[in-house]
């Protein structure tokens, strides 16, 4: 191995390792004896684990976030798959103009997204409701959408469709049976990414939820402010398991699927 | 599928006054043809012709400006795609990646609810009918490009459309293949007696499989005719440039003995032609001679003669191509190959000639 390659594997090495360094501090935190947390960790011990689990304001943050990302994802998924699907029938000229329009959410500070959104659930009565916090990480996760789908339809040769056409599939069926298949990996991973944007979003969730629909970034937020137990290196690791374990969950998904059509055409056979 | 030679299947397609604009143009100009039951058809010209869009126009992926198409008299405009029981074959096979073989191939009956039995069995058919049978269990992208292209052929055919239309079906193929493929595509048409429309910008391909030969140029259909009439009977400069090679003499018009018109070059070539012509004498004209009507030496009585050097001597294969230089003009000649012995080395003088009725007038445009 040259000299130079060796380099290019220590730099990237060192890279993935300060990615991943916070992970690394706070996964051995949560499972330390200490009451509060320490670095390298004193002793070994899972009641931190138990402490998270009995504690009602935690387990109850941690369904409101589950129940809060899944219905971002479904909303921004949805809306967001179909814009892009619009914005590639508009074409090259008006359609730029649309998608920047739909991207502005990504670029504006969440805190303004908030301060926008508030009087607005405020009127609605949706203050302090789950609806009202997957309403508003909609907003944000939609473009995340809209980009992943735009940019695997721009991959997709646009004689597919037409060619279902002349077979006699009509626009739905094109949609369901042709487009919506080689698209799903762009689709799904757009739900991941509305996901995971919804899951550790604090800001929006500190102006709509109230403390009826209190998330989990919003419950760590606040439980820092006052004591920094092991608890919170515990929020933070089953975070990232969940994150880690819908990674999974994607890929198998798609490993299925090109499975399930292999199977098709075998038995087509 | 051993296919009797049962009734005509293709329909009988009417194109009337077609028209297609767009922003930055007309893309097709009054487009008016027929194909006859049975008929292979080609559109023949450069990028940019409108051969495309008047394919689009008749599958319905466009909608036209103006005009009228008709299926066996029954208008199709306006009616979508998926209604119009045309079978495509495009440029890039757009054969569906998530699916098998077999799912392409019985795609088109899925979606007619044809029932099981009926489905299989016709898919079976189409499968042996492009030589296909052992591969319906692969991906598309298991196929080589021409197993790709008889895919999408057996695909477009399942249904048993009475009209085929392929756009540039073999421009992603090796010669070789190309050559083959044409002969396949050819047999098969004209054992199912399909009605097809072919778009291509090869005009060797255009001439080997088409019954009729439609010349596209600038959105209009410059010539239409049998093969052998379009390259011997150029209508224009454009037309007898586009389909082979062609030595055109532009010059005036002169009326000649015994009801011959000669046509006289700038530098004083005189070319008799025994062909009626549609330009008056005095007018600008050009003269279009086909390199292989040229022979060495005087030729018989009435020839034209013409003197010059060679400049190039190229061995073909099946023919030898002379580059003569005549007045100070390139002369491209084409001579069997069996005559290569008595060929002259370049550098040498040679006479050549063409009888008048190989020389054709036409109208000259730039």
């Amino acid at each position: 191995m040259s000299r130079s390659r060796i380099l290019l594997l220590l730099g990237a090495w060192l890279v993935l390792f300060y990615m991943d360094l916070p992970l690394l501090v706070v996964a051995p935190a949560s499972v330390s004896a200490a009451p509060y947390i320490q670095f390298p960790p004193v002793g070994l011990s899972p009641r931190w684990y138990g402490a998270f689990g009995a504690d009602p304001s935690w387990t109850g943050a941690m369904d409101n976030s589950l129940l809060i990302a899944a219905g971002t994802a479904l909303v921004a998924t949805v809306i967001g798959t179909l814009a892009a699907l619009g914005l590639q029938g508009l074409g090259r000229g008006r359609g730029q103009w649309l998608l920047a329009l739909l991207l502005c959410p990504l670029i504006v500070p969440h805190m303004n997204l908030a301060i926008g959104l508030y009087p607005v659930m405020a009127r609605l009565q949706l203050v302090g409701t789950p609806l009202a916090v997957v309403l508003g990480h909609a907003v944000v996760a939609t473009p995340l959408v809209v980009l992943i789908v735009v940019a695997t339809l721009q991959r997709l040769d646009p004689a597919l469709g037409r060619a279902a056409a002349s077979l006699g599939a009509n626009a739905w069926q094109r949609f369901r049976l042709v487009t919506l298949p080689l698209i799903l990996p762009g689709v799904l991973g757009g739900a991941a990414f509305a996901f995971a944007a919804s899951f550790d979003e604090l800001e929006i969730a500190l102006f709509l939820s109230g403390a009826t629909a209190r998330t989990l970034p919003l419950q760590l937020w606040q439980q820092i402010q006052f004591e920094l137990t092991p608890v919170v290196a515990v929020a933070s690791v089953v975070t990232a398991v969940i994150f880690l374990g819908g990674l999974a969950v994607i890929q198998g998904g798609r490993w299925l699927a090109t499975r399930r059509i292999t199977a098709e055409g075998a038995e087509g056979g | 599928m051993a296919e009797p030679a049962g009734p005509v299947r293709g329909a009988h397609v009417v194109v009337e006054g077609l028209c297609k604009r767009y922003e930055d143009g007309d893309a097709v100009v009054d487009a008016s043809f027929e194909i006859q039951p049975g008929e292979f058809v080609s559109l023949l010209g450069p990028s940019g012709s409108g051969k495309t869009t008047t394919l689009m126009m008749i599958a319905g992926f466009v909608a036209p400006n103006a005009g009228d198409i008709r299926l066996d008299g029954r208008s199709v405009v306006g009616i979508p795609p998926h209604h119009r029981q045309i079978g495509v074959v495009f440029q890039s096979y757009a054969l569906f990646p998530h699916l098998s073989v077999w799912d392409n191939v019985a795609f088109p009956l899925r979606m007619r609810r044809v029932s099981r039995p009926e489905l299989e069995r016709r898919v079976v058919a189409a499968l042996e009918m492009v030589g296909l049978g052992g591969m319906r269990r692969r991906r598309p992208s298991q196929l080589s490009g021409g197993q790709q292209q008889r895919v999408a052929l057996a695909r477009a055919l399942v249904f048993e459309p009475p009209l085929l239309l392929m756009d540039e079906p073999l421009g992603a193929l090796d010669r070789a293949l190309r050559q083959q493929m044409q002969l396949e595509i050819r047999e098969l048409t004209s054992r199912l007696r399909l009605s097809v429309l072919y778009v291509t910008h090869d005009q060797e391909e255009a001439l080997a499989m088409s019954h009729r030969v439609a010349v596209m140029d600038r959105g209009r259909i410059v010539q239409m005719g049998t093969p052998h009439d379009v390259y011997w009977e150029p209508r224009d400069t454009f037309v007898a440039r586009f389909l082979g090679e062609a030595n055109v003499f532009e010059g005036s018009l002169l009326g000649g003995a015994n009801g011959r018109s000669v046509l006289v070059t700038e530098d004083g070539l005189r070319l008799a032609t025994s062909h009626p012509i549609g330009v008056a004498n005095g007018d600008r004209a050009a003269a279009v001679v086909r390199p292989q009507a040229f022979e060495l030496g005087g030729g018989g009585a009435g020839s034209n003669r013409l003197e010059g050097v060679v400049l190039d001597v190229q061995f073909l294969g099946e023919v030898v191509r002379l580059t003569v230089v005549a007045n100070r003009r390139r002369v491209q000649v084409r001579l069997p190959a069996s005559n290569a012995a008595r060929l002259p080395e370049p550098g040498t003088r040679l006479e050549l000639s063409c009888p008048p009725e190989a020389v054709r007038v036409v109208p000259h445009r730039p």
